[in-house]
């Protein structure tokens, strides 16, 4: 693949599967010395609505273990205003003290462990010793096309897989509750 | 005007446009795409990697790269550009000290030939501050007026209060078409 095809952003269509995420005790030193050096920083969603300030709606700094541990999950819990919204804006700020050079994420919005959505962005490069961020700012169904927060509730979640090429580096996952109806 | 209205004016046939940002450390990058995005600018800190940017719309795709100026960082700006459709190159119009530096280091991208033909916007940055130079002796500074392999711009401007750079978008759309 060359790097022009590396940096294109593929919205890819439903059914796509995303890599396996079971991570391989035995992979290389390679991908391990990634994954040591890895780490999120942040992870956030707001409302992007044109015409008005970006409002912050979710915002999560504490990461430390979604690396070490397969299960770890993180609850949001987000005003149903963020289900009006045009359009919703995802923020991942992560750092890497190795080298990469087929960084790419994946993520998913799950709804009742079914994909309903499926992003793919691949960056390429990652410079070492750095801190990155991606925002993700995503045009919202509309209004009809938009599932009843009611069913939304407890049974969303998003899933963002960390890869340096096809090898994972973490998942980290969100379980979504919407405030009003908790 | 913010990015999500140059999405919406994109024309049919571009499935994805891709904006590099680059320019000294301090000169104003990360602010000028939050101002642009209509986030809070006020909360930028140096960037150590890159910020993108990606908006999509209509399955269309803009993605906007705003990566680190610092010296250390500027050996790695090359991973970055192929591919790109526009640059925008943001300079910090109230450093004089490091004007020279500013020129240099544009030069040097302005030779590189996975950028070769791509359409170059500067911003004169910071010209809210008292003690900017005006566009024009940037321009001279820059040696802008010797660029002949390709469309460019110079946009004076403010990340701070969003003066001018709607102008620079708009002037992006245009040299791309
Ligand atoms: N007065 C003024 N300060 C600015 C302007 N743009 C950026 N700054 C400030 O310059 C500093 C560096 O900005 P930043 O966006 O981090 O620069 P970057 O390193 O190029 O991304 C920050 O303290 C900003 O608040 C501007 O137009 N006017
Ligand atoms: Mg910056």
């Amino acid at each position: 693949m060359t790097l022009l095809e590396a940096t294109k952003a593929v919205q890819v269509p439903a059914g796509t599967p995303a890599p396996e995420t079971a991570i391989d005790p035995t992979e290389g030193s390679k991908i391990d010395q990634i994954r040591a050096g890895f780490r999120i920083n942040s992870m956030q969603m707001a409302d992007a609505t044109p015409g008005r300030p970006v409002e912050v709606m979710w915002v999560d700094d504490k990461w430390d273990s979604f690396i070490v541990d397969p299960s770890f999950r993180k609850t949001a819990v987000i005003t149903r205003r963020l289900f009006d919204a045009a359009f919703v804006h995802r923020e991942t700020t992560f750092s890497s003290k190795e080298e990469m050079h087929n960084f790419r994420i994946h993520q998913r919005l799950l709804l009742m462990g079914q994909e309903v959505e499926h992003w793919y962005f691949e960056f390429g490069f990652v410079i070492p010793n750095s801190t990155n961020t991606w925002q993700n700012v995503i045009e919202a169904a509309g209004p009809g096309k938009m599932i009843p927060p009611e069913v939304l509730h407890g049974n969303l979640c998003v899933e963002t897989l960390f890869c340096e090429g096809e090898e994972i580096i973490g998942k980290a996952t969100v379980d979504i509750l919407i405030e009003e109806l908790q | 005007m913010g990015l999500l209205d140059i999405i919406r004016k994109l024309k049919k046939s571009d499935k994805e446009l891709r904006i590099l940002m680059l320019g000294l450390d301090n000169s104003g990058k990360t602010t000028a795409l939050k101002q642009l995005s209509d986030e809070d600018p006020s909360s930028v800190c140096p960037t150590q990697g890159f910020m993108l940017k990606s908006i999509v719309h209509n399955s269309f795709n803009l993605n906007v790269w705003d990566i680190g100026g610092q010296k250390t960082i500027r050996p790695y700006w090359r991973n970055y550009y192929e591919g790109t459709d526009a640059l925008i190159y943001v300079v910090d119009s109230a450093d004089r000290r490091r004007m020279e530096e500013c020129g240099l280091e544009l030069s040097l991208l302005l030779e590189e030939e996975k950028l070769a033909g791509v359409p170059v916007l500067v911003f004169a940055n910071k010209q809210d501050l008292l003690n900017a130079l005006p566009a024009q002796d940037i321009a001279d500074s820059l040696e802008l007026n010797g660029i002949r392999d390709r469309q460019w711009q110079i946009q004076p401007c403010s990340a701070k209060t969003g003066e001018g750079l709607q102008k620079g978008l708009t002037w992006i759309l245009k040299s791309i078409r």
